[in-house]
């Protein structure tokens, strides 16, 4: 039987309209944060994914599941957390 | 008020508009946060592989049903449509919803096609860009998306279960 679902229902679930424009704002924030330690990443991460979550660097490893794992037993939402990966070379993209 | 977003400019030297959403999939009962490359060339809204497994994306429950082919120029990918409410928010605290059929990409078989498939960008596509005005300027650091008052009001998803 089809059913449908409200938004508002959805978004009360996941905390209510103020807490997903807050959680929105702190990914943002921690997007802008992630390019801005370009140079210390391409230091130290060479090759690694990483992961920041509130202004920090959580989480770094060699695989993306090893990544999801550490953050997984540091207790941080993966699909709250900004994830990328550090390549000694970008790639031109044409998407 | 413009929902606005930033060209990151860390790591590529010819940096892309972003914008940040909160995504929900209900039929999935999944939810989170994505950045997403504006790509004016992209039909549909995608989610790279990472961003699908970082929302905990269970493959087995898409539907093969919704299978379809996108060609670009690295050939054609197949992609799950699934029906998503993709989530938008303003300087003014406006909330916008766009109900879309995002693109999750079928995973590739081999390991090494997987690892690159992570390291491609979730893509906003224009099932979303053209419910807007928008305007992106790169020397002036501008990247503002205008939606339509309509797209404040929430509405029922379409087809759920």
């Amino acid at each position: 039987m089809p059913i449908t679902i409200d938004v508002k229902n959805m978004m009360a679930k996941a905390g209510g309209e103020e807490a997903i424009e807050f959680r929105l704002r702190r990914f943002e924030d921690d997007v802008r944060y992630l390019h801005s330690l370009r140079h210390e990443l391409l230091r130290k991460y060479l090759n690694r994914w990483v992961a920041v979550h509130e202004r920090s660097l959580v989480a770094h490893g060699r695989s993306s599941s090893e990544l999801r794992r550490q953050l997984s037993d540091k207790g941080i939402p993966a699909n709250e957390a900004v994830i990328d990966f550090i390549a000694s070379e970008r790639k031109a993209m044409l998407l | 008020m413009p929902i606005t977003g930033f060209f990151p400019t860390g790591f590529h030297p010819l940096p892309a508009p972003h914008v940040q959403a909160a995504l929900f999939l209900p039929r999935l009962d999944l939810n989170g946060l994505v950045s997403f490359m504006i790509d004016t060339g992209a039909d549909n809204t995608t989610l790279s592989l990472i961003d699908v497994e970082r929302l905990n994306v269970n493959y087995r429950r898409l539907r093969r049903s919704s299978l379809i082919g996108v060609e670009g120029f690295g050939g054609e990918q197949r992609c799950y449509g699934e029906d998503a409410i993709l989530i938008l928010r303003d300087e003014d605290s406006n909330t916008y919803f766009f109900p879309i059929s995002i693109h999750i990409p079928v995973k590739g078989k081999r390991q090494g096609q997987r690892e690159q498939q992570r390291k491609l960008l979730s893509v906003l596509g224009r099932d979303v860009i053209n419910q807007c005005n928008m305007r992106i300027d790169y020397q002036q650091g501008i990247t503002e998306l205008t939606p339509p008052e309509g797209a404040k009001q929430p509405v029922a998803t379409r087809r759920l279960l």
